[in-house]
């Protein structure tokens, strides 16, 4: 009961400041703040697949499928932000449908390897196809996108449409993790032979769990696209999805919120350490490592450990 | 027609035949007993039974149906369930998260269903259902206890207790007293009896522990190097000499 008290007053405090956060600081920092809503989709929606063990590698490549499709709908098709992002989160899903069908074959690091080479597949794909991909140095020109007479070429509205999307993915997300199917994926992983004994149609939720993953994955591409107005390969390449490994890593997969948290300290990280320019993805190699070997369970496993031992800590006084 | 009917079932380790050749008919209403020495391959004959592994060769029919080539999750949904030699349950999960949990033979799942929350009165159902395995098993006062953190005993009985959430017509025992003591054994073979007799539960139980077996199986088949020595009541299989043999031959009777 007061936990739900205290987690109320808490949500009401994030939401709070982010209404109030365009307004504090500069349009600069709106942008950072824009990336953070749309790496904060894409880091929830990779823990999806983390839950059932399938540490995927093609993850931002399935990021990249949706900002295509909405540089292809937007650009040619003229399509509105409202059409797009939606769509291209479907187009995700289904790419991700194509890809997970060999992938649930593959399990472990045959699956991590085997996933990362589907996904250059698909950046090769618009390497080679000028059209409609625009090739290795990718589309350009696509809108901001508008609704009705509000221009999201603007950071503060577009930071609130982004925002609204976010939160909505966000308590689906949130409601998937803590439903019935949630719970089974994480069966999956604990136990899989188990887990197919009793019912559970193993390859079969694995699959959700990656086209479901892969479909959010496609939202924060939607909104990326239509914020740089370009689109490249570069954009998706094993570069960025070892950013996206390291906020799972920094924070932990194993609540929602790890992925969460450790997104939210390294965003910071990033933005105070421009000035070591090249050396930054040293930087960042080494903190991976470090919590790897030091704090396998991430910056969560904290706060969890505190909580079990406050309650243990409350049942050894009850006893006594 | 028999509840069970495998046919000349083969399991084949590269050059190890770990199943040679077994036919078994198991009624309904049954307690049957499979018994044999270690590495007799007991064990593989449950994972061919319940599709965790391909069989080489040979049928399966459950309820008149062929079953072979299917995988565990739509055998177990057929009501053909098994549980495990070692103590195999979800961990962190909780007595009854873990029950619930393998309730999935049961629902009909749906992604906008659970995201949204639909279904109460199936989840209420469920809840009810499961409170009421839990109870059956004499766990009631674990429910809320992490799986890891439960005695060896009653991770061996929350082990059945996950087997039973999938309603099943034919549960199938993997050495369930093993490691217990006397007084936990009796509980469970108690347990097991009831199954059958309340819960109208078919049974197939391997056990290494003959006392277990003989007390509550009214036919025992003996396994011995992957084939079928004999099969009997437990009278007629204690004292055929084939099966002192193979007992006495591998290591002690435990009489
Ligand atoms: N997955 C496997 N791969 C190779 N050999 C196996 C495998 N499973 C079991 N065996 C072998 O098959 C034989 C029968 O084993 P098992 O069925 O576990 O016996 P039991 O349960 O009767 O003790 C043993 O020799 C064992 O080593
Ligand atoms: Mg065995």
């Amino acid at each position: 009961m007061r936990a739900t008290a205290f987690g109320l007053v808490f949500l009401a405090i994030v939401a709070a400041a982010a209404v109030a956060a365009p307004y504090s600081v500069s349009y600069y920092q709106t942008e950072v703040l824009i990336l953070f809503l749309i790496n904060l989709i894409l880091v929830c929606s990779y823990r999806i697949l983390t839950t059932t063990g399938d540490w995927s590698l093609s993850h931002v490549v399935m990021m990249g499928v949706g900002a295509y499709t909405t540089a292809i709908l937007s650009k040619y098709l003229e399509l509105s932000i409202l059409l797009t992002v939606p769509l291209s989160a479907v187009v995700a899903g289904l790419v991700g449908l194509v890809m997970v069908t060999p992938l649930i074959r593959t399990r472990g690091f045959g699956f991590f390897i085997a996933s990362f080479a589907l996904g250059e597949f698909v950046r090769l794909i618009w390497v080679k196809f000028r059209d409609p991909f625009g090739g290795p140095r990718g589309m350009i020109g696509i809108p901001n996108g508008e609704i009705g007479s509000i221009d999201f070429f603007m950071p503060v509205p577009y930071y609130f449409f982004v925002l609204i999307i976010a939160a909505l993915c966000l308590s689906v997300m949130y409601r998937l993790d803590r439903s019935r199917i949630g719970k089974t994926f994480k069966a999956v992983y604990a136990d899989e032979d188990l887990a197919e004994s009793v019912g559970i149609d193993v390859p079969r939720y694995r699959a959700l769990a990656f086209v479901t993953g892969t479909f959010f994955a496609g939202v924060a591409g939607s909104l990326l696209a239509h914020r740089l107005g370009a689109v490249d390969p570069k954009n998706f390449d094993i570069n960025v999805m070892v950013y996206l490994i390291i906020w799972i890593v920094v924070g932990g997969s194993a609540t929602f919120w790890g992925p969460i948290l450790g997104l939210a300290v390294m965003t910071v990280v990033f933005e105070v350490t421009r000035p070591l320019l090249e050396w930054r993805p040293l930087l960042f190699g080494i903190i991976l490592i470090l919590f790897l070997v030091f704090m396998p369970g991430g910056l969560e496993s904290l706060f969890t450990g505190l909580r079990e031992r406050l309650v243990r800590r409350r049942g050894s006084e009850g006893e006594g | 027609m028999a509840l069970l009917e495998v046919r000349g079932a083969v399991k084949r380790f590269g050059g190890l035949l770990a199943v040679n050749d077994v036919s078994l008919d198991v009624e309904e209403g049954e307690i049957r007993g499979i018994i044999g020495p270690n590495g007799a391959g007991k064990t593989t004959l449950f994972n061919v039974i319940s599709g965790a592994l391909p069989l080489t060769a040979g049928t399966v029919m459950f309820r008149g149906e062929t079953i072979s080539g299917r995988k565990p999750s739509h055998i177990a949904r057929a009501g053909l369930v098994r549980t495990f030699q070692r103590n195999a349950m979800f961990p962190k999960a909780t007595v009854l998260e873990n029950v619930m949990l393998c309730r999935h033979t049961q629902i009909d799942e749906n992604i906008l269903k659970a995201v949204f929350g639909i279904d109460r009165a199936e989840e209420e159902r469920n809840l009810a259902r499961s409170r009421e395995i839990i109870a059956f098993l004499g766990l009631d006062g674990f429910a809320d206890e992490q799986a890891q953190n439960l005695s060896h005993g009653h991770q061996r009985v929350l082990g059945i207790a996950n087997a039973l959430a999938t309603e099943p017509k034919l549960i199938m025992l993997d050495e369930p007293v093993a490691g217990m003591n006397p007084a936990e054994t009796d509980m469970v073979t108690d347990h097991i009896r009831r199954l059958r007799d309340e819960w109208g539960i078919t049974v197939i139980l391997v056990e290494h522990d003959m006392r277990t077996v003989m007390g509550i199986c009214e036919k025992v088949t003996v396994i011995n190097f992957g084939e079928k020595l004999m099969e009997g009541t437990p009278e007629e299989v204690t004292h055929n000499p084939a099966v002192i043999e193979a007992y006495l031959g591998s290591e002690e009777i435990s009489l």
